[in-house]
Order: structure tokens, then sequence, then C-alpha cells
């Protein structure tokens, strides 16, 4: 998982990749509140899926969900309580941190140069370049608590989401 | 083909332990076309609300020996104000021989009133019944992708139909049809 820091706006905390590791394992998706056709809505579910079984399962506090958004303009910690309160995310389990870079630019960077740098250490990378464009914007990363990526769900407004749930369970109490 | 294998290639970057997991779900749908029969889906029993055409109560989705429709939708989700009118004239057409239901997935009784379903509904004519899938434990069995989404499930409690998104009342009707003649 690459390494950075970027603001929880609802906590005020700065939330480093890094905290995490030896301590939680994180399920990570990018998405922003405006997003117009559902699929954000769909990568959302996905997160709030497993942290509700996290928190049936009594393995919440080595759990962590971050919902980065890639509109900071516009998500502002105001619209991303609210999106919270939509979307049945538990903000008080006190393992959800939205991500909300300082900019669009800052915001727009981090995720080509930090993940650009991810999947250039896949195979094939010449393809890669190409393709990432747009398979971030429905990507669901779970990463363990070593920092190591486990499972990269490319298509991640569709898998299933008891996939999901199920890899996400193995991989924290594994 | 090359993008294909990126896809797999992403997909296959775990190491979880064990080797029947690696690629579940993440195979590219192309090669997942084939004559698989889809398992029942587990019973889920979600609280109703008491709205028009609702009751307050229970449902347990799917039933015994009933297909099902189900449309999952939020009251935040404006193309699922667009679906309401497609969905009335669908169940006044074809709900009688069905269970007939929307669900949201929202926490009712929890982060949103059950006040705010209950005048979403009433604005947007709702006329049948309604749940809460509070913990969105159907969402994920009946895998949710987008809003609104459709569902059918035969009486045996298979997913004959899904699709996402906006559709007509012919279109509700025949994936209802899909789900009765199953």
């Amino acid at each position: 998982m690459p390494a950075f820091t970027v603001p929880d706006p609802i906590t005020g905390e700065d939330i480093s990749t890094t905290d995490f590791e030896g301590e939680q394992t994180i399920l990570w998706t990018s998405f922003y509140t405006n997003c117009p056709d559902g699929v954000c809505p769909a990568l959302i579910l996905r997160l709030r899926r497993a942290q509700e079984v996290a928190t049936e399962g009594g393995y919440g506090d080595a759990a962590a969900f971050l919902a980065h958004t890639f509109d900071p303009e516009r998500d502002t910690a105001d619209v991303l309580r609210e999106y919270a309160r939509q979307q049945g995310v538990n903000l008080d389990a006190g393992n959800w941190h939205f991500l909300r870079p300082e900019s669009y630019k800052a915001g727009k960077e981090l995720l080509e140069e930090q993940f650009g740098l991810f999947i250039e250490k896949r195979p094939a990378e010449d393809l890669e370049n190409l393709e990432y464009q747009f398979p971030h914007y429905g990507l669901i990363l779970l990463v363990n608590e070593r920092g190591i990526v486990e499972r990269a769900y490319p298509n991640g407004a569709s898998v299933d989401v008891e996939i999901v749930e199920n890899d996400f369970e193995q991989v924290v109490t594994g | 083909m090359k993008r294909r294998d990126l896809l797999a290639g992403l997909a296959s970057v775990g190491a979880i332990g064990g080797a029947g997991l690696v690629g579940a779900g993440t195979v590219p749908d192309t090669f997942n076309t084939g004559s698989e029969t889809p398992e029942p889906v587990e019973p889920t029993t979600l609280d109703t609300i008491e709205a028009p055409g609702s009751r307050d109560g229970e449902v347990t989705i799917p039933p015994d020996n009933q297909a099902t429709f189900v449309d999952f939708f939020g009251t935040w989700c404006a193309p699922c104000v667009e679906q309401m009118p497609a969905l009335g004239e669908a169940e006044d057409r074809i709900g009688d021989e069905v269970l007939f239901l929307s669900v949201t997935t929202e926490d009712v009784g929890g982060s949103v009133s059950e006040e705010t379903v209950v005048e979403w509904w009433r604005e947007n004519d709702g006329d049948w019944l309604v749940a809460a899938d509070v913990t969105a434990e159907l969402a994920a069995k009946l895998n949710v992708g987008y809003y609104p989404t459709a569902v059918a499930l035969d009486a045996t409690g298979r997913i004959q139909w899904s699709e996402k998104g906006i559709h007509t009342a012919d279109e509700i009707v025949s994936g209802i049809k899909t789900a009765l003649n199953a």
C-alpha cells in the first residue's frame, strides 16, 4: 500500500496509511459524493458491509475503512458526514475515515503518483498505464496489517459483496 | 484480451491463503458465462415500514414458495424517484402474483428516521410493501451494485433477473415473468 497522509475532515486527524501497520487491516476505496451513476454508493456499500460484519464479529478495532474522495472541493466535512448518514456508514465505530486531500490537484497527484507506483509493480506495466485512467475509479483494495495489498478488486462496485466481506474477515482474523 | 489479462492480473495480486478462494468473484464476466444454476438466496428478515400500501411488521426474503420482486432504493437517490411511477404501474399489473416490495438500505430508525422514509414514500406515490434493510444484509446477499437495482427471484429463492438502473414498467413486468416462469 502506498504510504501517504491525508486529512480526515470529520475527526480532524491526519491519516497516514502507515499508522495502521501492525494494527489494522484496511479496506480502501476512492469515490466522490456527487458520483452521478450510483457506482460510488455501491463501493461504499461494500465497505459498509465489511464494517458491519467486523462489528458483529468483534474485530472492528482491527479494521480500518478508508473512503478517499477525489473531489475535495465539494466533499467537505459536512457533506461527507451527511453522506455517511445516508449510506448507513457507522462513524461512531471509530474505524471509518473519509480521506480528503487538501486540494483537487493534490488528490489527483496522489492517486496518480502513489497509486500509479502501486500498479507499476504489477507485471505487464505497459498496459496498465493505459488502463489505469479509469479502473481506480471503481477500485477497492484490501490491505493486510503488514501494509501489503492482499487483494485488489478492480470491479469494486459489482464484485460480490459477500466475497469482500469474507476476504476481509479472513485477512483480519487470519 | 489484453484488458482481460490486466484485470485478471490485478485481481490475483492477493496472497490470501486458501487456494480455492483466489480469484473467486473477480474472474472476468466473460469467463463466467455458463450453465451454473444459481444457489437459492439465504432468507433475510427485514422490518417493514408503516406507510401507504405497507404495514408495520416483518418480511422474510425470499419467502417460502413465492416469487419475489425487490426494488432497492434510497431516499437520497434521485434516479430512485424517477423509478417510482414505473414501479407503481408494474405493481398494478403483476403485484398480485409475487411478493412485491421496495427496500431501502438506509439505517432506518438509526441515522435516518422512519418519518423520512414515510414522507419520501408518500411524495413519490408508493403504494406497496416497503422494508428497511438497516445493515444492508439483503443488499449484500443480492449483490446490489447500483441504485436503483431491480431483482426478481423465483419461488425457490433463486435470482432469475437482476438489473441496475431505471426500468420501464414493461421491463419490470418482464423481469418478474422471468422469475414466475423459471
